[in-house]
């Protein structure tokens, strides 16, 4: 596994405008992620987790500050770069919804690979859906399938193409207390195997123990300790 | 590339079976409504020019010995709408010489299969036997002539001898009823034994076309004939048309902007309710061109189907609903593609393009 990976982001500010209203939810936060390291962002509702998480992963651009990948800061990129950047670096797992309704669990898998033009997709996927422990549930469609087991084909999803980081929003909120537990081991143990960098977002202090390293965001900015 | 947008296009399609469903649906409605209106307003308006058709129920008679051998080629010159094989010939009556009119088929009430000329009688029938006539209302009165009479007509060359009729109906005066007293064919001959200097072809025109050019294209393919337009009344007919024309692209251009724009928002809240999972697939990388293009692809299947559908059942249903003698309602699936898909998969593309166009994060916020 290749090391050396490392997401920083320095000084990240991002004000949203609702009318007369303007909400500056982040105020200069800085973060660092390195392959192999699992980080936990834990934070209040509203705090603006998932807003840091989408300017860290590229899909929202800050109003000031920079976000680097191995030193490239990525929104210097195009934007065809940096949708190529997270197709071939990057994986996700969100809250819920995760899947594609209309396409099995097999085909969810294998949309990343195919955005790829990986040739042996059927493959991988089949094989990292038997890892998540879903050999048997394969062609069974998300409508079909249970909110943990939803979760675990999402995660297979995101680690499919070996990516180097790994960005999970909240992936048990909607989940109760026992799926909760079985897709937290699911996706820390798929990360550490892949060795990949994550940086797990969650209002759920439970998820702590699972981290190397937990950072708080704390008035729009990232803190070591707790308040 | 191509296979992951045909993926996406396919599954989109074929999976979600209610909402393609009614997709199909609304792209049948609109199809039906657009390729219906047409020939239906065509007809409407045919039928209701008839009442320009005050002198003869047609626009253009070419007489001339033989006339009939040429019936095939009034297919080659366009804006002939119908057309009659007849007899008109001259006889003379007590009141003096006038023009009668023979069919060259069998003279049925109602005119048999055409919807050109109709023998329908207000008293009586139309004539069936060779010594049976019917005769306008107003040569009747002024004859003094009732059903079951008797009238006798001279051949005009004086020599033959007076030939006796039974007056069998009373003409209605109505739109495609002629003004001519009619006889049988064999009823004809009696009275003028030459009857192929008779022949006569009755012609009606569409009320588009230029009746000068017809009658000039008829005068080519008919030399020695005599070619009769009766301009004045087409003139009223051509009027009535171009109005009607007006009307009916106009309708034609409203039912294919409520289709489209039906289609459209069908096809925008199709995308709307995706747009979580567009917002993931572009978070995972898949490029925004993939999506738009694959919703593009699956808009065309869409519309191609409901085409396809459309045009079965609107040809079932006028062969089933429209009596047979009007063969020529039936829409050109060609126009109504012509029309439908483009219209439809520029919206649907619209449609697409303006989720697809929203970012990535502000997709993944819209649960
Ligand atoms: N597009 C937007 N326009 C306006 N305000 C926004 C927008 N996106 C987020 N916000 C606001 O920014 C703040 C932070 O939102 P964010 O989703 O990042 O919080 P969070 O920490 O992820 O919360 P939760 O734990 O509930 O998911 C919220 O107050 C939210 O209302
Ligand atoms: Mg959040």
């Amino acid at each position: 596994m290749e090391t050396g990976f490392k997401l920083s982001g320095k000084g990240l500010v991002k004000t949203y405008k609702t009318g007369d209203a303007t909400i500056q939810v982040l105020a200069g936060a800085t973060i660092e992620v390195s392959a192999g390291e699992m980080v936990v962002l834990l934070g209040p509702s509203g705090s603006g987790k998932t807003t840091l998480l989408h300017l860290l992963a590229g899909l929202e651009k800050p109003d000031s500050g920079s976000v680097f990948v191995n030193g490239t800061d990525i929104y210097s990129l195009s934007d065809a770069k940096r949708s190529r950047m997270r197709r071939e670096q990057f994986g996700f797992v969100f809250q819920s919804f995760n899947l594609l309704s209309s396409m099995s669990a097999l085909e969810n898998v294998q949309i990343p690979l195919w955005t790829l033009g990986r040739k042996n997709a059927r493959v991988l996927a089949e094989e990292i859906l038997e890892r998540v422990g879903l050999a048997h549930r394969i062609h069974h469609r998300p409508g079909q399938l249970s909110g943990g087991e939803q979760q675990r084909v999402a995660i297979a999803r995101a680690l499919v193409t070996q990516p180097k980081m790994v960005f999970a929003d909240e992936p048990t909120g909607n989940l109760d207390r026992s799926s909760a537990s079985s897709v937290m081991d699911c996706l820390v143990s798929a990360v550490r195997d892949s060795n990949a960098g994550c940086l797990l977002v969650t209002h759920n202090m439970q998820w702590a123990e699972v981290a190397d390293r937990v950072l708080y965001l704390v008035d729009g900015r990232v803190e070591v300790e707790r308040k | 590339m191509i296979r992951m947008i045909a993926r996406l296009a396919w599954w989109g399609f074929t999976r979600d079976r209610l909402k393609v469903a009614f997709m199909i649906l609304a792209v049948v409605g609109g199809m039906a409504a657009y390729a219906v209106l047409e020939p239906t307003l065509n007809h409407v308006s045919a039928t209701s020019m008839q009442i320009w058709r005050t002198e003869a129920p047609w626009d253009i008679s070419v007489k001339g010995t033989g006339v009939h051998s040429l019936v095939k080629s009034l297919r080659s010159i366009s804006g002939i709408a119908a057309y009659e094989e007849a007899f008109l010939f001259d006889a003379i009556l007590p009141r003096g010489q006038m023009t009668l009119l023979a069919l060259k088929g069998q003279c049925e009430p109602g005119g048999g299969a055409t919807p050109m000329l109709s023998l329908e009688c207000v008293e009586g029938r139309a004539p069936s036997a060779q010594n049976e006539i019917a005769l306008t209302q107003g040569l009747a009165e002024t004859l003094g002539l009732a059903v079951g009479d008797t009238v006798s007509l001279l051949p005009m060359d004086g020599e033959g001898e007076p030939v006796p009729f039974t007056v069998s109906g009373i003409l209605a005066a109505k739109i495609r009823v002629p003004v001519f007293p009619v006889v049988t064919r064999e009823g004809a001959s009696s009275v003028q034994p030459d009857l192929a200097k008779s022949e006569c072809l009755l012609v009606a025109l569409d009320g588009r076309v230029d009746i000068a050019k017809v009658a000039s294209a008829l005068r080519k393919l008919a030399p020695e004939a005599e070619v009769v337009t009766l301009e004045e009344q087409y003139k009223g007919i051509s009027t009535g048309f171009s109005y009607a024309d007006a009307v009916g692209s106009a309708a034609q251009v409203v039912t294919m902007i409520v289709a489209i724009a039906a289609l459209t928002s069908l096809f925008f809240l199709g995308e709307r309710t995706k747009s979580y999972q567009i917002g993931v697939l572009k978070a995972v990388g898949v490029p925004s061109s993939w999506l738009v293009l694959s919703s593009a692809v699956e808009g065309v299947m869409t519309l191609s189907a409901g085409c396809v559908l459309g045009w079965v059942l609107v040809t079932q249903f006028y062969s089933v609903a429209v009596p047979s003698s009007l063969p020529s309602v039936v829409p050109g699936l060609k126009d109504i593609l012509r029309v439908l898909v483009p219209g439809g998969a520029a919206g649907i593309l619209t449609a697409s393009a303006l989720v697809v166009s929203r970012p990535a994060s502000s997709l993944l916020r819209d649960w």
